[in-house]
Order: C-alpha cells, then structure tokens, then sequence
C-alpha cells in the first residue's frame, strides 16, 4: 500500500513530464479530447509497403504524413459558438501526438464543428508558432511565402511496372483546409465520453471532388498552385467522425 | 607447499595490500579534495534556434565544460595514448578532418540521431550516450590512467563530485563541452539579423539562398531549419545497389524500407570540407550538387521529394545556378566558431 501511494504521484508527475514540447494542452477530465485515427495500419509507414490504391489507379506507399490542425469552431443548437484556439501538429508516425485536448469542454447541444487542416492566416507566416525542432521542420520557406508546410503526404507509387516518389505538400492561405462536421446525434455520445475520434481515410486526398492523377496532375505538389488547389479541395472531405 | 610458494603468497599478499593503501591514500584520504560546488551555466543560443534539451542528470556546468574541453583534446583517453577526440575532430574544419567522412561536431546540443547510419538503434540517444560509447568502445579509455593522474581526479571531483572516475564522468563532462560547439555567427545568420552594419548577401549569394529554399533547388526540406538538418535518414540516390557500408540505416533497424538511408550532416561549415558523405565520396561542394542535379538514382527507398515531374535525375539546374548554391553554402561558414579559443585546447 505505502508503495502505491509513492508510486501514484510519481507515476503522475511522469505522465506530466511526457509531453512537456507540444503545443497542445494535455487531455483532461473536463475538456474535450481528439483522437486522429487513419483507415490503414499504421505500421505500413515504416515499412513501405504499397498497400492501397488511388481512384486514378495507383498502387500507393506512404512514408510520411504530417499536418496541422487548428482553428476549433462548434456551432450549439442555439446558434452560439465557442472556440478554441489550440494548435496541434499531427505525425502518424508519434502516437503522442494522434492525441490531444482541446481547451473547451464538450456539450450534449452541439450542431456542426469546424477546424482547419493547416493554420490561420495569423498564424501562418514565418516564426509565428512556438519555435521547436518540429515546427521548423515544417517551414514553407520564405522565398515561396512563408509559413508553414499545412500538409506533408509522402511515398512512392507504382506507374505500371515503374516506382517513383510522390510528395504531397500543401502551404500558403488560399490553400489551407476548412473542414466541417455534423454531430447530429452524436453530440450526445461525445460530451458523455469527453472524446471525439477523427478518421482520415487516405484515398480521399486523391479521389473527391477531383481524381488526383500523379503523372497529369504532378506528382510533387509544392509551389504547384493548381495541384495544391485540387488536393486541397479533396482535403475537405478526408475526415469522418468515428465516435 | 613448499617454503618457496608460501614466501610467493605472503609477497603477492603484501604487494596487493601496499598497492590498495597506496591507491587509498593517494586517490582517498591524503588527497586534497577542491570544493564540490558547480556553476551552472546557461547554454548561448543563436537567434532563431529552438530551445536545447538537457538531460536533467547533467546539466551544464563551468567546471565540467572545462573538464571536457581537457578531456577532449588529450590523448589520456586513447588506450595506446595516441588519439585525442581533436586528432580526427579539428576546430578549424569545423571538428572535422578534410577528406573524410568523420561527421563534424557542430551545433550536436540539438541533434537527436548520432552517426551516418543511426548506429544506436533506440530513441532518445544522446550525447551522454554516444560519448560513453567513444569512451568505452572506439578509445577504449583505461580509466585507471584519469584516477592515478595528478590532476584530474581534482577536476572530476569539483565537476561530479566523484572520487573514482568511470567512463561515465567522462563521457558526461564530454557531452558538456559538446555541447558548447555551437556555431550561430555565420554570414548567413548575420544577414538574417538584419541589424545595422549586418552585412547583405551578394546578388550571387541571394540567388543561392532563393534556390536553396524553394522548390527550384529544394534543399530545405532536408537541410532547412537553423540547424541545416532535420536531424533525420533519407536515401538521396547515391546508390541504387546497397552493400557494405552503403546500406545505412538498414544495417542498424534491418528493415528493407531503410536501406541507402543516411544521417542528414549540418550544412553549417561544409564549404571547408572536401569529403563530402557517409563515404566521402564526393571532393567538392560542386560534385555534390551535381549529384542532386544529374547523378539521382531511382531504388525503392530514394526519398519521394527527390523526384519531380520530368526531372527523373535531379534537378537539371544551369552551371550558373550550381555556382549560387555553392556561393550560399559559403555563407554558412561561422569564421567565429572555428577560431573560439573555449573551444581549443586548454
Ligand atoms: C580516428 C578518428 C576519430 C576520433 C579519434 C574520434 N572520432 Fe568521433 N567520429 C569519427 C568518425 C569517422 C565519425 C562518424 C562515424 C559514423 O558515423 O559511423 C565520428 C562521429 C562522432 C560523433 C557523432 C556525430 C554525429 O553527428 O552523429 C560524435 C558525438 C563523436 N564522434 C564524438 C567523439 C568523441 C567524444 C571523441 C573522443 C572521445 C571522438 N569522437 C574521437 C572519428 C573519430
Ligand atoms: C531528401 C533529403 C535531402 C535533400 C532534399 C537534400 N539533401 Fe543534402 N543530404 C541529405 C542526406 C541524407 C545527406 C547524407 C547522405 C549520405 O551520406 O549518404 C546529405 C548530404 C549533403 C551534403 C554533404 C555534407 C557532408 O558533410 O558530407 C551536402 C553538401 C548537401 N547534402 C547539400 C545539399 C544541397 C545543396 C541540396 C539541394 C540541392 C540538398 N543537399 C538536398 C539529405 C538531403
């Protein structure tokens, strides 16, 4: 017994410590917990397996995704809104970072929730967010406008017998990502559990509204405004609430 | 038994007990222990660079960066008394050696993957970690050496407050000094302060900065941030068969998918360098451009963003545009750093 009531605090104080360099608030009790799920198994990732395929028919492996959620908006059924300003940078690849919490506390009279894949326009110029390795890394350099890359999707896709690489970027304001949710009758379910889970089905960011075809419509998005246009148009529709 | 063993036994007894007093005494009791009483010391860090973590069972100390500054460039730690850390890594070159594949101590506070192929296949290795590995493995340090020494049980003492060294007072007080191998003050970072009398980058330079950091060049992506590495393993097609020394990071992880993948080196000081990757294949900054600009070969694992539509092999550049990057890279050397006396020996 005397061992547990050490170990409790100490335990806690190491949860604490785990997650001390991102820039959202750990999940608690009260406020609302996002979960970002993925229809694949993640582990594909790392092993670079091509294990689906586009709607324009490419067999496809991704070796990174990265991308920026912000600008939290939920509409009540009264018409009034609450907001949340956390930022959080999402990498399959760190767990840590699929989970966040926002700083608003969830309600049974939710109607539509809104958020942005990538950032605001105030938020997205050169140095604006909290300077870690991380962020940095996701820098849209200031010779091609500043801010912030919003996505990074990568891999390799295969073009009949052949292999090439694909990058997906997307950056700069006109391009970044509004998405929006219906509860419906979900809200209740989420306020109870205090947790919403966000899926992102791949085969979206290249399938609705517009076949994405690598070898038409490029196969390296950054810089490209029209090929960042229609991904980023796709992008609307990559997330379904899975609660 | 026989007289002639007892006396032997009697004679080994006697010697292995006068060798623990004396030890004792020299290294224990007699000695004349300074005052264990650190000071701490705040890292310096350049405008722009994100925040430096530091593991919080050793933080920076005045005593034990200077341990390690004497440490680092003393033959006391080789076995055979031959090598010093500043024998390979030269502060002039940027605590590199030119002409080869040592990779170069600069701005390592930050870097959060060691060694051209990851070596240490774990997360959160540090410097602690790969200096004890130096330490022990590559200078196979005989730390009885530092203990009868006349000085440095002084100086571990006032920095640990240890009595016995072991390798991992050493590695520790190296780690520290490392950690000091800062480089922030290059014409490239003065340029982008912006101050009055900074100085301003040629047209030739301003162009090399423009190609570097956009898709025309696209350097960034890995080489970008204030550290010029993203601290990650890429396959940049230099190869499209792995063997030997060229599999990389699948040498350590054993997963197909890492093969040909390598350490992003810093590109701060590269221009003095002219031994350029894991291999040293390339002798000067222009061969390594040509490579990203003609020489890229296609394999399973060659990084996605070095392939662009039309541009199979690279990134097909001008030889005018090959002279700016190279002109850029220029900028990036920190003449302050490579002369800074805290950083040469005692
Ligand atoms: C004989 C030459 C030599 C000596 C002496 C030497 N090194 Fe190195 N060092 C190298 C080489 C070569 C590499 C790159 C090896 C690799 O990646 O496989 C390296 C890499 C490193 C790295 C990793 C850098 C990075 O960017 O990942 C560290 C840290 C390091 N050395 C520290 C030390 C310390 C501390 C000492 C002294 C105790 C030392 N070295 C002595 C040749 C040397
Ligand atoms: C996909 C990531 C990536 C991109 C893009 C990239 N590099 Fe690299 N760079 C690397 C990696 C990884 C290495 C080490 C490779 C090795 O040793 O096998 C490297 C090595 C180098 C080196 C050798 C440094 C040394 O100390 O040996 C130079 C110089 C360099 N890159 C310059 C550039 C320039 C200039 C560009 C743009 C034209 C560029 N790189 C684009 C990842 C990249």
């Amino acid at each position: 017994m005397r061992n547990l009531i050490i170990f409790l605090p100490v335990f806690g104080l190491v949860l604490l410590g785990c997650n001390s360099d991102r820039n959202s608030v750990e999940p608690d009790d009260s406020t609302l917990t996002v979960y970002v799920s993925f229809n694949f198994d993640l582990s594909h990732i790392a092993d670079g397996t091509f294990f689906t395929k586009t709607e324009a028919g490419y067999p496809i492996s991704i070796s990174r995704l990265q991308f920026y959620l912000s600008d939290w908006l939920v509409e009540r059924k009264d018409g009034s809104t609450i907001n949340s300003d956390i930022v959080s940078l999402i990498d399959a690849q760190d767990e840590d970072s699929r989970r966040f919490s926002l700083d608003i506390e969830a309600g049974s009279d939710w109607e539509t929730m809104h958020f942005l894949i990538g950032l605001p326009t105030y938020l997205n110029h050169t140095n604006a967010l909290e300077n870690t390795l991380e962020n940095q890394n996701m820098a849209w350099p200031d010779p091609m406008g500043g801010g912030y890359h919003f996505l990074k999707l990568e891999g390799r896709f295969m073009d009949g017998e052949d292999e090439y690489g694909y990058a997906m970027h997307i950056g700069t304001d006109p391009y970044v990502i509004p998405v929006q949710m219906h509860l419906e009758d979900k809200a209740e379910v989420i306020s109870q559990s205090g947790e919403i889970t966000l899926e992102m089905s791949i085969k979206e960011w290249f399938a609705n509204p517009h076949t994405y075809d690598f070898n038409q419509d490029g196969n390296y998005s950054m810089g490209d405004t029209s090929a960042m246009l229609m991904l980023a148009q796709n992008g609307q529709h990559v997330f379904t609430l899975k609660n | 038994m026989t007289r002639q063993i007892r006396a032997f036994i009697i004679f080994l007894t006697v010697f292995v007990l006068t060798l623990a007093v004396s030890c004792e005494s020299e290294n224990a009791d007699n000695f004349d222990w300074p005052d264990y009483d650190p000071t701490p010391i705040e890292l310096e860090i350049p405008g722009g660079f994100p925040p430096v973590i530091i593991p919080p069972d050793n933080p920076l100390t005045k005593e034990g960066i200077n341990l390690g500054r004497k440490l680092y460039h003393d033959k006391i730690l080789h076995i055979d008394g031959l090598l010093s850390c500043s024998s390979c890594h030269l502060q002039e070159y940027g605590f590199t050696s030119p002409g080869t594949a040592i990779l170069p101590h600069i701005n390592l506070a930050w870097s959060r993957n060691f060694m051209w192929d990851g070596k240490f296949d774990m997360i959160n290795v540090n410097l602690e970690y790969v200096s004890l590995f130096e330490v022990e493995d590559f200078m196979q340090t005989n730390v009885s050496r530092l203990n009868e020494h006349e000085h440095y049980p002084g100086l571990f003492y006032e920095a640990f407050g240890v009595k016995e060294i072991t390798s991992t007072e050493i590695a520790y007080a190296l780690a520290q000094f490392m950690r000091t191998q800062v480089s922030g003050n290059s014409k490239y970072d003065q340029v982008l302060a912006e101050g009055i009398g900074t100085p301003v980058f040629t047209e030739q330079e301003m162009w090399g900065y423009e190609l570097f950091f956009s898709e025309t060049g696209d350097c960034f992506h890995c080489h970008g941030n204030k550290l010029f590495t993203d601290n990650k393993f890429y396959n940049i097609g230099l190869d499209s068969v792995f063997e030997g020394v060229n599999k990389g990071l699948y040498s350590v992880t054993g997963n197909p998918a890492d093969l040909g993948k390598f350490k992003v080196p810093t590109l701060r000081n590269a221009a003095l360098r002219n031994g350029f990757m894991h291999d040293g294949r390339f002798k000067s900054l222009r061969e390594v451009i040509e490579h990203y600009n003609s020489g890229v070969l296609n394999s399973p694992t060659l990084d996605p963003v070095m392939t662009k539509p039309g541009k199979e092999f690279g990134l097909g550049l001008s030889a005018d545009e090959i002279d700016a990057l190279i002109a850029f890279i220029h900028t990036l050397t920190d003449e302050e750093f490579l002369s800074r006396e805290e950083l040469g020996p005692p």
